[in-house]
C-alpha cells in the first residue's frame, strides 16, 4: 500500500508541473518592465497612409533594437558564418549585388534577394508570395540548408548562452532568448525600415515638376502614361504604374497586380506563386518589387538574369514573351505588341527611375550595423 | 481497505488536474439583439455562377468571344437601404470594397432599423471630394485606404472606382489577350438602385446581390474586345468605350432576394 500511495504521490507531483503543458517564454519576474513603445506615427511617413500592423507586435525601442542586432549577427548561422545582413546589404537597399547569394558552406539561394524596406505595406512576402507575416518568414532563411541552416533549438540555446540577447530579451518581451521572440524582434526592425527620401519621393505626386529635369520628367510621364499607340505606332506611355505605381513605386494589393507575370519567358521554369498555389493561372507569376533604389538592387527580376536597368527597359519595350498565358491582363491589353520605345525615351524612362534612389535610407545610421563602432 | 486509501489520493489527482489548467474564459453569449443585416454579391455569368476568378476557365460573351476575369473589384459610396417612403439608410459608413477574387462580397451591419424597405443603392465611385482629397487619411482597414485594395492611381488622378480585368479570345482558335476596365475620374461616377421589396423585422436578413460578368458586354451595347480591350477612363476611344461599359452596367448588378 505504501508503495501505491507513493506512486500516486509521485503522479500528483508530475501533474503539478506538467499538467497543462510546458509555459513557452517564461515570463522573468521583473516588476519593471516596462519598454518604450514607439508610436506608428513616429515611423511611419503621413505621406505613406497607415499600413496594417500587426496587433499583436507593438513596436518598442527595445524590441526594434533587438531585431536589429539579430540581424546582423551570424550566430543566427549553423557556423556562425552568415547574417541576414549578409544577404541583405544596407548600401544595396538591403539586396544583394549578387544575381544568386551565397549561404553557409558556400551554397548558393535559388533566387535573388529582394531589397529588404518599406515592407510594412506589402501583403505578401519573399518572390513567390507564400508568407504573409514576417515573424514567418524570418525562420525560412534561418532554417534553409543553403542560406543559414540552422535549427531552432541550437539558436535558442545559442542565444540564451549570449548575455546580450539575456539582457535585451528581458529588456524587450521580459523573457529569455527563444526564437518566438526573436521572430517578433525581427518582425519589428523589418517593418521598422523606411525608405520615403528620394527624389521621386520629393516629386510625388508631380506637383512640382520642377525638381526634375527635362529628361526626368520625360520619363515621368512615359512610367505613368498608358499604352497608346498613335498612327506611327509610338506610345507616349509605358503603363510602369499599374504594377509599381504610388509613392511606394509598388502595387499593395497582389491582386491588382502585386502578383504577376511579366512575359520574361514563354514557358516559365520557376513557377514562382503557382508552385505555392498550384493554380494554373498562378504558374509563373512573382511579386512585383518596389522600384525605390532600383539604381541599387540590381541584378533585376526573381532570378537576377538583368544586370542593368537598360536590359530591364529593353525587355520591357522589345522582349516581353505576351504568348505566356499567365501574362497579367494589364501588359497584354493594348493587343501584346512589343512597346518599341525610342531610345530616347528609353533614356528618359532610366532618367526617372534614376531619381529613385534615396540616399539617406542607404546611408541611415538606425538601420546599420550596430555591432560595428 | 485499499480502495479507501486510493480514494482520496485519486480525488487530490484529478483535482489537480482540473485545478491545474488555465480556465477557459468565459464565453459571451450571443446577443441576439444584434440582428444583422448582410449583404452578399455573389459574381455570376448568366444564370450561373462565374468561374473562379483568375481561372483559365474561358466562358463565352457577345460576338463569338470568351473571357475568363482575372480581377473585379469596386469601390461603392452611399451603399444604403432605401425604404419605402423614400428615405435612405446607409449602410456602416455609405464605403465598401468588394473584390471578388479575395472573397471579400459579403458585409455584415447591425442596427438597421426595422421597416419596409424597396432596394439597395450605391454608387461605384467617390464624390469629389473624397476621390481627390488625401488618400492617407484613412484607417489601415478602411475601404478607402489605397494600401488595403491597391485602387488609387497614386497620382492626382484619384481613386479607380472600378477594376474589371481579364483575358479574352477573339473565337475558339485565337490566342488570349488581356482585357483592362479602370473606371476612374468624377465622369464615371455611376449609380445603382436594384429594386426588390423587402421586410427588416426582429430576425437577420441577408441580401444577395448577383453580378453577371456577361452583361457588360452585351446589354445593351455589345463590346467586341479584338476591337479595344482596354479602357482606363482617359482620352476619347477609352471614354467611348467607358460610357458603353458603364452603360451596360446597369444591368450587371440584381438584388435577387432578402432572404
Amino acid at each position: 500500500m505504501k508503495k501505491f500511495s507513493s506512486i500516486f504521490f509521485i503522479l500528483v507531483v508530475i501533474v503539478a508541473f506538467i499538467g497543462c503543458g510546458k509555459e513557452e517564454n517564461a515570463e522573468l519576474s521583473d516588476s519593471n518592465f516596462s519598454p518604450t513603445l514607439i508610436e506608428p506615427s513616429e515611423i511611419f511617413p503621413a505621406e505613406f497612409g497607415m499600413p496594417i500592423l500587426p496587433a499583436d507586435n507593438p513596436f518598442t525601442e527595445e524590441g526594434v533594437y533587438l531585431g536589429r542586432m539579430l540581424f546582423y549577427d551570424p550566430v543566427l548561422s549553423i557556423d556562425s558564418s552568415v547574417s541576414c545582413a549578409s544577404c541583405h546589404k544596407q548600401e544595396f537597399a538591403f539586396g544583394d549585388p549578387l544575381p544568386l547569394s551565397v549561404g553557409v558552406f558556400g551554397l548558393k539561394t535559388v533566387r535573388n534577394a529582394p531589397a529588404l524596406f518599406n515592407m510594412a505595406y506589402s501583403q505578401k512576402y519573399f518572390w513567390d508570395a507564400r508568407v504573409n507575416r514576417l515573424r514567418d518568414l524570418v525562420f525560412e532563411p534561418i532554417q534553409a540548408h543553403n542560406e543559414m541552416a540552422m535549427t531552432l533549438s541550437l539558436l535558442e540555446a545559442r542565444l540564451e548562452d549570449i548575455p546580450r540577447y539575456k539582457e535585451y530579451f528581458k529588456k524587450a518581451f521580459n523573457h529569455q532568448p527563444n526564437v518566438i521572440d526573436m521572430s517578433l524582434a525581427l518582425e519589428q526592425f523589418l517593418l521598422s525600415i523606411i525608405s520615403k527620401e528620394s527624389k521621386f519621393n520629393r516629386f510625388f505626386p508631380g506637383n512640382n515638376p520642377s525638381l526634375l529635369t527635362a529628361s526626368e520628367l520625360r520619363g515621368a510621364f512615359i512610367f505613368n502614361g498608358l499604352v497608346d499607340f498613335d498612327e506611327n505606332n509610338m506610345t507616349k506611355g509605358a503603363d510602369c504604374f499599374h504594377c509599381h505605381g504610388g509613392e511606394l513605386a509598388q502595387q499593395n494589393n497582389p491582386l491588382m497586380g502585386g502578383i504577376a507575370n511579366n512575359g520574361l519567358d514563354p514557358y516559365p521554369t520557376d513557377l514562382g506563386y503557382g508552385k505555392i498555389t498550384n493554380k494554373e493561372q498562378d504558374m509563373g507569376t512573382f511579386k512585383a518589387p518596389s522600384l525605390l533604389n532600383i539604381a541599387v538592387t540590381g541584378p533585376y527580376m526573381h532570378d537576377g538574369r538583368f544586370t542593368t536597368l537598360e536590359q530591364v527597359i529593353n525587355h520591357y519595350s522589345d522582349e516581353v514573351h505576351y504568348e505566356n498565358p499567365n501574362i497579367h491582363p494589364q501588359m497584354s491589353a493594348h493587343g501584346g505588341i512589343q512597346l518599341n520605345l525610342s531610345q530616347q525615351q528609353k533614356d528618359d524612362l532610366l532618367a526617372y527611375l534614376l531619381t529613385m534612389t534615396d540616399t539617406a535610407f542607404l546611408n541611415n545610421p538606425e538601420y546599420s550595423n550596430p555591432f560595428k563602432p | 481497505m485499499v480502495v479507501r486509501k486510493i480514494v482520496p489520493f485519486a480525488i487530490a489527482f484529478f483535482a489537480l488536474i482540473f485545478q491545474s489548467c488555465d480556465k477557459e474564459p468565459t464565453k459571451k453569449p450571443l446577443d441576439n439583439s444584434e440582428k444583422l443585416f448582410s449583404v452578399e454579391f455573389i459574381p455570376h455569368v448568366g444564370e450561373n455562377d462565374l468561374p473562379p476568378l483568375g481561372v483559365n476557365d474561358f466562358v463565352s460573351k457577345f460576338g463569338g468571344e470568351s473571357f475568363t476575369v482575372n480581377n473585379w473589384a469596386m469601390l461603392m459610396s452611399d451603399f444604403s437601404l432605401i425604404t419605402e417612403s423614400n428615405d435612405t439608410v446607409i449602410l456602416g459608413d455609405g464605403y465598401q470594397w468588394v473584390n471578388f477574387r479575395a472573397n471579400r462580397t459579403s458585409f455584415d451591419y447591425k442596427n438597421i432599423p426595422t421597416g419596409n424597405y424597396k432596394g439597395i443603392y450605391f454608387k461605384l465611385g467617390l464624390d469629389s471630394n473624397i476621390n481627390h482629397g488625401d488618400p492617407t487619411v484613412w484607417p489601415s482597414d478602411h475601404p478607402l485606404n489605397p494600401n488595403l485594395t491597391g485602387l488609387h492611381w497614386g497620382w492626382s488622378g484619384g481613386y479607380i472606382f472600378h477594376a474589371f480585368e481579364g483575358m479574352f479570345k477573339a473565337n475558339d482558335t485565337a490566342s488570349s489577350s488581356g482585357f483592362s476596365f479602370h473606371t476612374a475620374t468624377m465622369e464615371f461616377v455611376s449609380e445603382y438602385f436594384l429594386p426588390l421589396n423587402f421586410e427588416v423585422g426582429s430576425n437577420s436578413r441577408k441580401a444577395v446581390v448577383t453580378a453577371d460578368a456577361q452583361q457588360y458586354f452585351e446589354n445593351p451595347n455589345g463590346i467586341l474586345l479584338i476591337e479595344k480591350a482596354v479602357s482606363h477612363s482617359a482620352g476619347e476611344s477609352e471614354k467611348i468605350l467607358m460610357n458603353g461599359l458603364l452603360s451596360n452596367a446597369q444591368s450587371v448588378f440584381v438584388l435577387k432576394s432578402v432572404e
